[in-house]
């Protein structure tokens, strides 16, 4: 192996920026440390040691060197950014890339735009609710509801959350919109599914795999980054049932 | 019955495949992401028919979900995180959790433990599935590269 050991300011800024973009696009804190620890090892720097949280970073490159931290403060998940960053670490790990070479790239990595536009991810998310109606076997008279209900749904989360930056209050409001359609389909069309009318159109925004990946995370030894987003995934899922049944208890 | 089980198959990989495209992954990753989603959709799906226990047949999509998504990660070259995450999409208790939350404000406390409990299973069922499919990969890769190091010796 050529270890060749690039200079300090670099490689801090390659590891600590490609572990803030694993962070933020949602991946596990166990891949994060590692990714980190070997691209870090791969540049020249053996002892390194770093810790990550659900919201810090916290890096030193060596024994004696000083600490770097990061705050992170917006997490969603976005698989084509870990997609990017692990293709990066590979070709690093196998020296096709020089380290300012990635030092460039994954800087491009934070300003690219999103692939799909929001329009797009609507109708998908419309589908999506669609797909779920007969996955749940659900009625025929729901399906124009859960589609107008899961693509308004999911563009009032994307919206608002991105105007406002709580998300506690975006999704209230569009569980509590979604619900209010689906009634409004129950009364023009009839019908008596209206729980699986419901629960199909807010498929695109339950918390589903951030249940799932706190418990693999606790299952992992990361038990901070475990217990936190089991938080998260808790909060959001009393927020789009208490929007859904405010609703429920009103009109029924 | 047939119908059923295609109608079934179609729409499932249709999830994990819009699941992936809302999470903004790559374009040619899309497809197997689907594929992944269907896979583990059957595998509950049969467990369902088989023994009726929404647990165990969590475990065993958990499970499928995991050995597949392993396979699709070494012939693609990209992270496992990337086919499992729109893979259990389908099987997660995200509707289960908010069904919980919602009795609770519906005055309903008894429907609304069990629901709760149920989540914390089904959840973790589904999580155990991906533990073992992960250590059973490692296990494999590790044989395989030993008898090939064997083979050269």
């Amino acid at each position: 192996m050529n270890q060749q050991r690039y200079p300090k300011s670099i490689v801090q800024e390659i590891v600590m920026n490609a572990g803030l973009v694993l962070l933020e696009a949602g991946s596990e804190a166990f891949r994060v440390e590692d990714t980190m620890y070997r691209m870090a090892k791969r540049l020249g720097y053996p002892n390194n040691q770093c810790y990550v949280s659900s919201t810090i970073i916290n890096f030193a490159l060596d024994i004696d060197d000083n600490i770097r931290v990061y705050r992170v403060s917006k997490r969603d998940t976005n698989l084509g950014n870990i997609h990017r960053v692990n293709n990066i670490s590979r070709m690093l790990d196998k020296g096709q890339i020089s380290a300012e070479e990635a030092l460039k790239r994954i800087r491009t990595i934070h300003k690219s735009p999103l692939p799909y536009s929001l329009p797009f991810k609507m109708i998908a998310a419309g589908f999506i609710s669609i797909f779920f109606l007969y996955l749940f076997s659900g009625h025929k008279e729901d399906i124009i509801a859960t589609f107008i209900g899961g693509a308004i749904g999911y563009s009032i989360v994307e919206i608002l959350h991105s105007w406002t930056r709580v998300k506690f209050i975006a999704e209230i409001i569009a569980a509590s919109v979604i619900a209010l359609i689906a009634i409004y389909n129950q009364m023009l069309f009839g019908g008596d599914a209206l729980n699986i009318a419901i629960i199909s159109a807010v498929m695109p925004i339950v918390p589903g795999v951030l249940i799932t990946n706190a418990i693999q995370d606790l299952f992992l030894g990361q038990l901070l980054v475990g217990i936190s987003k089991g938080l998260e995934a808790t909060f959001t899922s009393i927020a789009i049932g208490v929007g859904v049944g405010i609703v429920l208890l009103i009109f029924s | 019955m047939i119908i059923t089980i295609i109608l079934n198959i179609v729409f499932s990989f249709g999830t994990a495949f819009l699941f992936a495209l809302l999470f903004n992954s790559p374009k040619y990753l899309l497809t197997p992401a689907g594929i992944v989603g269907a896979i583990g959709w059957g595998a509950f799906q049969t467990g369902m028919m088989v023994n009726g226990s929404d647990v165990q047949s969590s475990f065993i999509g958990g499970l499928f979900i995991g050995v597949a998504g392993h396979m699709m990660s070494r012939k693609f070259f990209s992270p496992v995180i990337l086919f499992i995450i729109p893979g259990i999409i389908p099987l997660v208790p995200g509707g289960t959790a908010y069904e919980a939350i919602k009795n609770l404000v519906l005055n309903d406390y008894h429907e609304a433990l069990i629901t709760m409990i149920k989540v914390a299973l089904i959840s973790s069922s589904i999580a155990l599935g991906l533990l073992i499919a992960d250590l059973l990969s490692k296990v494999y890769y590790k044989y395989k590269k030993h008898r090939q190091l064997n083979k050269v010796k």
